[in-house]
């Protein structure tokens, strides 16, 4: 039965996200409203990347470029994401004030960078991976030409997936941190880090699946460490007298 | 047939007692779909899979090899085609005389899965070569999974029989038609009379002779029913015979005096599903909706089955019992003489008549004289009677092959003995005999075996047709297939007089209502003499008929939904159970860990100088 496939797949892919959806934003309005604008955002850095797309395509030139402009697109969205929300911010503090039970600008300053963050990344997991999805409905799987196509197609998918949602939902994290201390090398190394997670999925074509999906989840979790950093975050068993070598980082 | 989510199976190849085994009995991963090559759709075989259980669909392939000669019969018929509609009942020892010996019924038997024919080789090299990769048995043991898989989609809505799906068909529906689940088989069957009736006069008693052919044939799959020499050898005899006729009455070379007034030629549809054309003809004829009646007969010409292609091959005129004229058969034998054609009464007085639409009439009025003349004496020389393979090929046809014993010459010959043999009844002088026309013959079977696109069917429908020979199937009713559209032209050709006096086009079309003018073949023709009538079994205009009576054809067409084939790789259960689990685990552990670690803690950070402005920030707070 394909179907038990299918939604084996979905959990995978989307299992976490929901998880962090349904405990992190679900309950706030206000956060909801930031999670769905900045899907938007990352809709319109798909359509700018497919309209870039659609001008290369009679010149036939290899993925590459589209890809890596699709990535500097996003980035680029990320960071009007960025400035619109510092933007609003006002607003939403206006909307939210009325509602006690929210605090989300009082002092948790990357509340903002982590709920668009995620839905950044919910939406770019979304679009990635909802029509493989529809096709793991079927009785089939892949590999029916041989050579190297692996049943795990679905399953690897939805981990790369997976692994997509988080690293967007820390990118924003760090961007956000770099752009507000002015530390740009912190937004130099978001630039860098989802380029290399992009260049990693391309071993995917020549079927070296654990090729990207380790090194990716390697890069995931560095990335989310660092997000983790960024946003003031401490095991809470770190004495303090490493605080100050490590907020080097 | 299968259920409306498709049918899928483990793809396995049948091509031994070893792989049948395999299928049956042994093979661990059934239900499977069975491969085969057409050796193998037998009964014994068929009936094996429905048995089992194990089996969910079949897909047949084209013989293997590019020298087809392998195959020796192949017909899905019955091995006495239309019995129950014939004048034989159920106790005479002559009603089934295996005149289609190989037949295996398969045609009229309800089977619980979907059977594909695969037509092209490509696709049929794709199932062997994904066979081959995944699931072909190594050294008798079984391979693991992920296999090849096929789904087979070949949904019917109507089910169990007739009555009850004409039933549930006239259910009250706000949408008129739309709870339809079958149609009646029909089509229409083409009239064409060689001189024009005379308005005041009727016909007296056994003043005309009837000429008739079939023109549909069958086979278990859709749109390929080549029916060669099935009916469409017997269907260019008689176009044949209508166009040299046609001349001669254009001619004016008929004569006169003859006690024989006029030729019927009778083009029936619908024949092979329990003589659905010919039946309802001779019911019009009983209801007086007919232009002659069965007393107006003197005698029923028909050609069968005519494809030979052998120098020793000869025509054999089978009669009906009742009423045998000696007096038809030798002038016949004579005119084929005197073509070197060899047309031989059976031998046998047990036989019986062979199927054939002579039947119809017989019924009706059983001391008709009437005909059939075949290539066959006994047994059926065609092999592959009302089924895919039963083309061109098979019957030794090659488009362009004038020479002495080919189909062309034989066929061409027939048909000119037997016009000549026509000529005389109707008192027409010797000067007008005829030789055969091989032009014509050849290009005819070019046309209906080989390719629409031919020069004949161009000209009459004015613009290029697609280059492969139309199916034969009767189809539903109300429903004209492009066969009987065409042939109706060739009949309008053939036995249409030109108007001469008109040669434009438009003139012509604005007497098409009036006088029957139709423009083809960049000129104008007269076409009242050629008439198409509806070939709808009577069961279906009765009320009340009894169904079971067995009287008249009761076939019905289901209404279905697109018919598919796919292949893909399909994983085993276990590499499904254990998607699902990890999904499931996954989903849970991730609710529970974002949960415990917790929103409020992982972002209960940094408590201590939070300004609102960022910019403020030092670097020690990061």
């Amino acid at each position: 039965m394909a179907i038990m496939e299918f939604f084996g797949c979905s959990f995978i892919a989307f299992g976490p996200p929901f998880a962090m959806f349904r405990h992190t934003v679900a309950h706030d309005p206000v956060r909801i409203i930031i999670l769905i604008a900045s899907s938007f955002f990352w809709l319109l850095s798909l359509l700018l990347s497919s309209m870039w797309w659609a001008l290369l395509k009679p010149y036939d030139v290899p993925l590459a470029w589209s890809v890596g402009m699709s990535i500097v697109l996003q980035h680029i969205l990320r960071f009007l994401v960025y400035r619109f929300w510092k933007r609003v911010e006002w607003g939403l503090k206006l909307v939210a004030d009325r509602d006690s039970k929210t605090g989300v600008v009082d002092n948790k300053k990357y509340i903002i960078a982590y709920v668009s963050g995620l839905g950044f990344g919910i939406m770019s997991g979304a679009f990635a991976f909802i029509n493989i999805l529809a096709e793991s409905l079927g009785p089939g799987t892949v590999g029916i030409r041989g050579a190297g196509d692996s049943p795990m197609f679905f399953v690897t998918y939805a981990l790369t997936t997976l692994c997509f949602i988080l690293l967007h939902t820390s990118w924003n994290v760090i961007f956000h941190a770099g752009m507000n201390k002015r530390n740009y090398g912190l937004t130099f190394i978001v630039i860098v880090s989802h380029f290399a997670a992009s260049s990693l999925t391309f071993f995917n074509k020549d079927k070296l699946y654990w090729a990207s999906i380790l090194p990716n989840y390697f890069n995931l979790l560095v990335s989310g460490w660092l997000a983790f950093r960024c946003a003031g975050g401490r095991l809470y068993w770190m004495k303090s007298e490493h605080y100050h070598r490590l907020h080097q980082l | 047939m299968t259920s409306s989510a498709g049918d899928t199976g483990v793809l396995h190849l049948v091509e031994d007692e070893k792989s049948l085994e395999w299928v049956l009995k042994t093979g661990p991963h059934s239900p499977y779909i069975a491969l085969l090559y057409p050796e193998y759709f037998t009964r014994e075989i068929i009936y094996q899979f429905r048995d089992s259980g194990r089996v969910n669909g079949v897909l047949m392939m084209r013989e293997k090899g590019a020298n087809s000669t392998s195959l020796t019969s192949f017909s899905t018929d019955s091995s006495c085609p239309n019995d129950a509609f014939g004048i034989y009942n159920a106790t005479s020892p002559k009603r089934c005389q295996k005149w289609n010996a190989p037949g295996n019924s398969l045609l009229f038997e309800n089977l619980p899965f979907p059977i594909f024919f695969m037509n092209n080789e490509t696709e049929s090299e794709k199932l062997i070569k994904c066979y081959d990769s995944f699931n072909r048995p190594v050294n008798g043991t079984a391979r693991s999974w992920p296999l090849c898989a096929s789904q087979l989609k070949s949904f019917m809505l109507a089910a169990i029989n007739t009555p009850t799906c004409l039933r549930r068909s006239a259910v009250f529906n706000m949408n008129p038609g739309a709870a339809k689940v079958c149609d009646p088989l029909g089509d229409q069957n083409i009239v064409a009379s060689l001189l024009p009736k005379n308005a005041t006069q009727s016909y007296s008693d056994n003043s005309i002779i009837v000429v008739a052919a079939r023109m549909d044939g069958a086979s278990l799959f859709d749109e390929i029913s080549p029916a060669a020499d099935s009916s469409i050898s017997g269907l260019v005899t008689v176009l044949s015979i209508m166009k040299h006729l046609g001349k001669v009455r254009e001619q004016d070379q008929l004569g006169s005096g003859s006690s024989l007034k006029n030729v019927y030629f009778m083009l029936f549809n619908g024949e092979a599903f329990g003589y659905i054309g010919s039946s309802r003809i001779v019911y019009d004829m009983g209801e007086h909706k007919f232009p002659i009646s069965l007393s107006n007969i003197r005698y029923f010409i028909e050609v069968n089955q005519a494809a030979a292609s052998l120098s020793n091959d000869s025509y054999f005129i089978h009669q009906s019992e009742l009423s045998q004229s000696k007096e038809l058969t030798d002038l016949l034998q004579k005119n084929g003489q005197q073509l070197n054609l060899n047309l031989t009464l059976p031998k046998s007085t047990k036989l019986g008549l062979p199927p054939s639409s002579l039947h119809s009439f017989l019924k009706e009025r059983a001391d008709l004289t009437g005909i059939v003349i075949t290539n066959h004496e006994e047994e059926y020389k065609n092999k592959f009677y009302n089924e895919i393979f039963d083309d061109e090929e098979k019957i030794g046809y090659i488009y362009g092959d004038k020479s002495v014993f080919s189909v062309q010459q034989n066929i061409a010959g027939l048909s000119a003995a037997l016009t000549n043999s026509l000529l005389e009844l109707l008192g027409a002088p010797p000067s007008s005999h005829v030789l055969p026309d091989l032009d014509t013959v050849d290009e005819l079977l070019h046309c209906y075996l080989e390719s629409a696109n031919c020069s004949i069917f161009r000209e009459l429908l004015g613009q290029n047709q697609a280059p492969k020979a139309h199916a034969t199937y009767v189809g539903v009713v109300h429903s004209p297939t492009s066969l009987s559209v065409v042939t109706s032209l060739v009949a309008s050709l053939y036995v249409g007089s030109l108007v001469e006096n008109i040669t434009v086009a438009d003139e012509c079309w604005k007497l098409q209502k009036e006088k029957h003018y139709f423009w083809m073949n960049g000129s104008c023709y007269d076409t009242t003499l050629i008439n198409a009538t509806e070939a709808l079994s009577p069961a279906f205009l009765l009320d009340n008929y009894d169904w079971a009576s067995g009287k008249y054809s009761t076939w019905t067409e289901s209404i279905w939904q697109k018919l598919t084939v796919r292949i893909f790789i399909k994983p085993s259960k276990l590499h499904e159970i254990m998607t699902l689990s990890s999904g499931i685990v996954v989903l849970v552990l991730s609710m529970v860990l974002v949960r415990t670690i917790g929103g409020a803690r992982l972002l209960a950070v940094s408590s201590k100088s939070d300004s609102h402005d960022g910019h403020e920030w030092t670097r020690e707070q990061l």
